[in-house]
């Protein structure tokens, strides 16, 4: 190894270093996209921690957002589903409180699927 | 030595059969590779590099670059990828890595290893930026980096101790 | 010099390459449910024509084939019992035939004509009328009289029922029904890349400028997707399970796909995903699967004609046809799956 090869090894370590330190763990940049009564009303980025009340004809809907996914918190519908969908974490995971009228998609940087069959 | 009625047909020179037996070559690992599963997709040895690295020293920068876009071209046309975004990529990642090689060679006491290094960087930021232009207009597509880096560093330094092995350096 | 001219050629044609397509995505609530439709290559004119179109037909069908809602549905629903003949709306004329058509091929595991028995279970309405199951002796009625779509005879314009407890409830295939009008009326308009997706259950055509749609399965049993499949043409992918509405009484669920042989809900599969070109064939064939049960569900999706279909056993067991086997990515890490060969 001569010392060409040493100082291009060197910048090419610290470049990679570099990368990792500003890139990796990021939630690839995924978000929770909220529509209430078929309108987009907020984008939250899923790498923020936050709560979310949304206004429908029931009264509100809660949707958190924390650790690299999002989930519907609370809801004045009578049978819960939304609740139970649970965590959405991968692009395209959707979930949707029907009766108020809330809906939360995971969009996600190459958007892995087109649509959700369930 | 006696010129081949081909040769005279066809006025391949040297040259022309250095770069064919050379491209050649790296067509073959390219599509030997493009047969290995990968943990994350598009992350290969880029054992093919190694081959322009060789023509490089061998042969000089000018066959180096013919041997690394005929892979490309040749390669995509041999998997039926030819104009898929796949094939911009490669090409992005070979344009970049080639023209990295011409700056890098200048350097004094510089080896296959350090030029093996900066090319596989090269290559892989020639990647991104095509598929951040073209494809993925999206900062999320970064996250995809360190990992293409830290191969890229590592197979580069791979090839390129082998083609100093190979030239007698190592 | 012929590898300059060469090169240079095949750079110019590389350079007339557009960029990469991207999928547009819009959302509402009809039908019922959430529906989603995703574009691909449309001009915006002709984007908010089809979005309008899809509303506008959700909306009419949600409305006209209601079972018990002031409608042509809960017209006829009145007017066959009284067992006389009379002139049933023209435009429920297709839907009829066609749900006539699966049934029989269903063997009656798809059987439009329990409506009496849904409403029995409450699950004519949304959200269900809070209470316990019905009656067991309510349910020997029921099956008693034995109401079953056969007992309907379409002549022309005209109907009659032979049997006073028939009462039609297109719920087990109105989505696929429905997915597939609206699928029509987008192509009338000059769509050609397009899914159309109810609640979950979609029709896609065409592609993304020659990349396939990337469909993802949830999975039945739990949070994430289970599975990707690859479509292109004209593909539609159904899935029923009994997870979609249900109720729970004193520690027991109970869901909403009957099984007319016994009046209960059916048992024995989680759900039940089915690939077909046709939404409604589609639908009712996962409506039949379920009910047909672990068991036999291979012996009726011959019967129906559909090839490609995957079933989540209550075991939690994944059973496939080998025609859907190959096209299925797992996204989650599953057992082997059971490739079951239709007879």
């Amino acid at each position: 190894m001569s010392l060409a090869d040493g100082v291009i090894l060197v910048l090419g370590l610290a470049l990679t270093v570099a990368a990792w330190a500003a890139f990796a763990g990021r939630g690839a940049g995924q978000t929770a996209v909220v529509t209430a009564g078929g309108e987009v009303v907020a984008r939250l980025p899923l790498d923020r921690p936050a709560r979310l009340a949304v206004p429908g004809p029931l009264g509100e809907t809660v949707v958190e957002v924390r650790d690299g996914a999002v989930r519907f918190l609370s809801s004045p519908c009578t049978r819960q589903i939304c609740i139970h969908s649970g965590w959405l974490r991968e692009g395209g995971a959707f979930a949707a409180c029907l009766p108020n009228r809330v809906s939360v998609r995971v969009t996600a940087l190459d958007e892995r699927y087109d649509s959700i069959n369930f | 030595m006696t010129a081949s009625i081909s040769e005279s047909l066809v006025g391949a020179s040297a040259r022309d059969r250095q770069i064919a037996s050379l491209a050649a070559l790296a067509v073959v690992v390219h599509l030997a590779e493009s047969v290995l599963p990968s943990p994350i997709p598009g992350i290969k040895p880029g054992l093919a590099n190694a081959v322009v690295l060789y023509a490089l020293l061998r042969h000089g920068w000018e066959v180096a670059a013919w041997v690394g876009l005929l892979r490309v071209l040749v390669g995509s046309l041999l998997l039926g990828s030819f104009l898929s975004p796949g094939f911009f990529l490669s090409l992005g990642g070979a344009l970049a890595s080639l023209a990295m090689l011409a700056l890098v060679a200048r350097l004094p006491g510089v080896t296959a290893l350090g030029l093996g290094v900066a090319a596989a960087l090269a290559h892989t930021a020639g990647q991104f930026t095509v598929a951040y232009l073209w494809f993925i207009p999206h900062p999320g597509l970064f996250a995809l980096l360190p990992a293409f880096l830290t191969a890229a560093l590592v197979f580069g330094a791979a090839g390129g101790l082998v083609v100093n092995r190979l030239c007698g350096r190592g | 010099m012929i590898r300059w001219f060469l090169f240079a050629a095949l750079a110019l044609v590389g350079a007339c390459q557009a960029p990469a397509p991207s999928v547009t995505r819009h959302e509402f609530l009809a039908f019922g449910t959430l529906v989603s439709l995703s574009f691909h290559g449309l001009d915006e004119a002709l984007e908010a024509r089809a979005v309008r179109a899809a509303m506008d037909d959700f909306e009419y069908m949600h409305g006209a084939w209601h079972p018990w809602e002031p409608g042509p549905l809960a017209r006829v629903n009145g007017l066959l019992p009284l067992g006389g003949r009379f002139t049933y709306p023209p435009s429920l004329r297709p839907l009829l035939l066609r749900a006539q058509e699966l049934s029989r091929a269903s063997g009656g595991l798809f059987d439009p004509a329990i409506g009496g028995l849904v409403k029995l279970w409450g699950f004519h309405q949304e959200p269900r009328p809070p209470g316990p199951p019905p009656d067991p002796e309510a349910i020997a009625r029921w099956l008693a009289a034995r109401p079953s779509l056969d007992d309907v005879v379409i002549d022309g314009l005209e109907m009659v029922s032979t049997n006073p407890a028939v009462v039609l409830d297109f719920g087990g295939f109105a989505k696929g029904y429905g997915v597939d009008r609206v699928i029509e009326h987008l192509r009338e308009l000059g769509v050609r890349d397009a899914i159309v997706n109810a609640g979950g259950d979609l029709r896609a055509i065409g592609d993304k400028g020659g990349r396939p749609w990337q469909v993802g399965i949830r999975d039945p049993r739990g949070p994430g997707v289970l599975a990707r499949l690859a479509v292109s043409g004209d593909e539609s992918v159904f899935t029923s399970g009994d997870y979609e509405r249900f109720f729970e009484y004193q520690g027991r669920r109970y869901h909403h796909i009957l099984d007319p042989r016994t009046g209960y809900p059916a048992r024995g599969l989680t759900s039940v995903t089915v690939v077909t070109r046709e939404g409604a064939l589609a639908d009712a064939a996962a409506t039949a699967l379920m009910v047909a049960g672990p068991e036999e569900w291979p012996r009726v999706a011959r019967a129906m004609g559909v090839e490609q279909v995957m079933v989540v056993t209550e075991a939690g067991e994944i059973q496939v046809t080998p025609a859907l086997a190959g096209r299925l990515q797992w996204e989650k890490p599953v057992p082997e799956p059971r490739v079951r060969p239709l007879p």
